[in-house]
């Protein structure tokens, strides 16, 4: 049986050919922000310590791909409803098609929550928003099944969970760049970017085209078209933020050689033993080798140590290793103190291989503290 | 219009969007290097850039003609605007190089006859009352020398350069070709040889342009700064001084550097490099001194030091008042302020946590200093 309905789809308006140039172009230009978000993650996933730039990627990614197959839907699918339908009992070309729009950005999405949540808790628990997503995609996913043309009003509860989370992002940005005047223009150059690409996003949606017609939709994808000038100033321009904010969790910071000589320490509360630094140093370099030993472990690499109330993260490079105390678990603390040894190892690379036991040349370390945990 | 031609236009619509945007990154990279004052390098990027925007705008109105237009003035003219476009490509590509500062790539006077000889070709096109006539295909086996000898340059500054730089600029050539054969494709498509064939070379065209586009954008991401020709064998050496107590706390030789591969290692820390730079940074700081009584220009720090083919150029640090950076060059001293500043840069960046505490670092500091051999390296490759 075939139903044919108000069609407005394909587009056959005037406008056609202008929005289907504009749509392009953004379109292309998202995803090549994907890839090079992909790229950047991919050179630097040795020594990147956060996932931001894969979140970024997937979203991105898939934003380019909704668009893709919006594309392929409102402008060459047909809109006749035909019953049967492949595995439905009714539907038409133009909602498989968009309903693949829908699977795209759902899953860049999902990815983006899952690399954010993996390094921060955003709301009460890891994964919190991953979770919520997940569930609303199964759910979704049931009802695809039985039903291809489903109304859009589903699609709101994913919408909702991902605003949500951005806005506790932003927050979240906003408090950790508000020291630093660039970081903090550059998050509202970001924040202004995206609220312009879900702006222009809404007014391309099918409710506000059948109320308003296609020149809403034009304005909406002129909107999005200009999203890309602030993101891209923001992504040449601004430095990445560097999220954390360590002060209130390390309570110090040990920098030992293999032979267990504490060649810089720094205690950030105050001792209540009056332990000394190469007492310390050489009860964690025993501890260390112990623990290598049991756990047949490389020498290189992280240990963690736990105990109540005190956590202490061991980073052993080739020539030093690293330690830090901490008063609770930190998201990511590890890979920062990975970045320090490692740059530490890179500056004194030739006192370290021939070591004669003056310390003092290892104060300027503590500017490398300053520098990687922002202390 | 129908959805073919609109999905013809989309697909070289995506290809247009990559190649303006390696233009405009052409033209950033011009004015950047203009600033550093890299004239060759700059003038490199400014003719791609202009090759690049020309003939991808040319191609632009070629297109806008097969799809869109139907009044046959229109047609002709754009079509007679679009190939003056790509007849001004390669023009414009050998107007910016032609300058004594290429002596070393090009032949001053064989690229004068070329750009002669081409410039022919824009003459013929706008005699010709059609782009089926003679006069016109003549007009574009005009332009094929001038392509031959953009490649045959590029091929010249392969053959002077090294390392890592030269794979790139290999890659970028290479790029080059498959995109530039492409224009066969299009040649046949606009002039419709074949025209039953026409969309098979029309799509075949535009993956081949692609892949010459994802081959150039390979060979840039990462690409090496490029400060000249021959500029490894003029680099001689480079000093950190620290005028607080006089002492060179780095130092490097590069013609040992560039003839022995374990100079730069650091696993033969333990081989301490016999060097002059004691001496050096001292006779440095008493003339400085003594010029500076001779001409009443104490404060004023040197720039420049000319012996007979050498030079020492200065560059001081902004950020840590008492360091200056010495590289000593052979010839022409141009290209090498802006690698002086990427030493001081790059130096300032990579020690910037024990700069700012210099004073607190008691002994060895120039063991210290020679983790800079790897950023050297790096630099060199």
């Amino acid at each position: 049986m075939i139903k044919l309905i108000n069609q407005l789809f394909p587009i056959a308006d005037a406008i056609r050919f202008p929005l289907l140039i504009v749509e392009w172009v953004f379109s292309f230009i998202y995803f090549e922000f994907g890839l090079s978000f992909f790229l950047r993650y991919y050179k630097n996933r040795k020594k990147s310590k956060t996932y931001y730039d894969l979140a970024f990627a997937s979203f991105f990614i898939g934003f380019a791909l909704l668009w893709f197959f919006f594309i392929i839907a409102d402008y060459y699918s047909s809109e006749v409803i035909r019953s049967p339908y492949l595995l439905w009992s009714s539907g038409s070309d133009r909602s498989l098609i968009l309903s693949f729009a829908d699977f795209s950005i759902m899953g860049g999405a999902l990815m983006c929550l899952y690399f954010m949540e993996k390094m921060k808790i955003f709301f009460i628990k890891r994964y919190f928003f991953t979770l919520c997503f997940l569930i609303s995609i199964g759910i979704y996913f049931v009802l695809y099944f039985f039903i291809l043309d489903l109304p859009r009003a589903l699609i709101y509860p994913f919408y909702a969970i991902f605003i949500l989370f951005l806005f506790l992002y932003f927050i979240d940005v906003i408090k950790t760049v508000k020291k630093k005047r660039i970081l903090l223009i550059g998050a509202f150059i970001f924040i202004m970017g995206v609220i312009l690409l879900f702006t222009g996003f809404t007014l391309t949606t099918d409710d506000l085209v059948i109320m308003y017609g296609f020149n809403i939709r034009l304005l909406g994808s002129i909107i999005q078209l200009a999203s890309i000038l602030c993101l891209f100033i923001f992504f040449l321009k601004i430095p990445p933020f560097s999220e954390f904010d360590f002060d209130p969790y390390i309570e110090g910071i040990f920098l030992i050689n293999k032979g267990g000589i504490a060649l810089y320490h720094k205690s950030f509360v105050e001792s209540e033993d009056g332990k000394s630094g190469h007492l310390f140093s050489s009860g964690i370099t025993s501890v260390n080798i112990i623990l290598n030993e049991i756990i047949s472990s490389q020498k290189k690499g992280l240990s963690i140590i736990k105990k109540k109330g005190k956590i202490l993260y061991l980073y052993s490079g080739s020539l030093t290793t690293g330690v830090l105390i901490c008063n609770s678990e930190r998201d990511h603390i590890s890979s920062f103190l990975k970045e320090f040894i490692l740059r530490v190892e890179d500056i004194y690379l030739n006192i370290l291989v021939d070591f004669d036991g003056d310390i003092s040349i290892f104060r300027p370390v503590e500017n490398i503290i300053k520098e990687v945990f922002g202390l | 219009m129908i959805p073919s031609q609109e999905i013809e236009f989309i697909t070289f619509l995506t290809l247009s969007i990559i190649s303006f945007q390696l233009s405009i990154y052409f033209f950033y990279q011009y004015f950047k290097l203009k600033k550093r004052n890299l004239y060759f390098n700059s003038k490199l990027q400014l003719s791609f850039g202009i090759f690049l925007l020309l003939l991808i705008t040319g191609i632009c109105f070629l297109n806008n003609v097969r799809l869109f237009q139907t009044d046959v003035i229109v047609i002709l003219l754009f079509s007679k605007l679009g190939w003056l476009l790509i007849f001004l490509a390669p023009l414009g590509f050998l107007f910016c190089v032609l300058n004594q500062q290429f002596h070393e790539i090009l032949d001053i006077k064989t690229t004068q006859i070329l750009i002669l000889f081409n410039s022919i070709a824009p003459v013929l096109l706008f005699l010709s009352p059609s782009t089926d006539t003679l006069l016109f295909r003549a007009s574009i086996v005009l332009m094929i020398p001038s392509l031959i000898y953009i490649i045959y340059i590029q091929l010249n500054i392969i053959k002077k350069t090294k390392g890592q730089l030269k794979k790139r600029i290999i890659l970028f050539l290479s790029g080059e070709i498959v995109a530039f054969s492409s224009l066969v494709n299009a040649l046949l498509v606009n002039l419709s040889l074949i025209p039953e064939w026409s969309n098979v070379f029309y799509y075949s065209g535009l993956g081949i342009l692609f892949c010459g586009l994802l081959l150039i954008i390979i060979s840039l991401i990462n690409s090496p700064p490029f400060y000249g020709l021959n500029y490894q064998q003029n680099l001689l050496k480079f000093y950190v001084i620290n005028n607080n107590n006089k002492k060179c706390f780095y130092f490097v030789d590069f013609q040992r550097a560039f003839s022995e591969d374990s100079y730069l290692s650091t696993v033969s820390i333990k081989n301490v490099r016999s060097i002059d730079k004691a001496l050096f940074s001292k006779v440095i700081t008493g003339i400085e001194l003594m010029i500076g009584d001779l001409t009443n220009t104490k404060g004023e720090k040197i720039t420049q030091i000319q012996q007979e083919n050498s030079m020492l150029i200065f560059d001081h640090s902004t950020t840590y008042e008492d360091i200056s950076y010495i590289l000593v060059v052979k010839n022409d001293v141009q290209p090498y302020y802006s690698f002086l500043q990427q030493l001081k840069r790059q130096f300032e960046l990579f020690f910037k946590e024990i700069l700012i505490s210099l004073e607190k670092i008691k002994t060895n500091p120039e063991k210290l200093f020679r983790s800079f051999d790897m950023i050297i390296a790096w630099l060199l490759r």
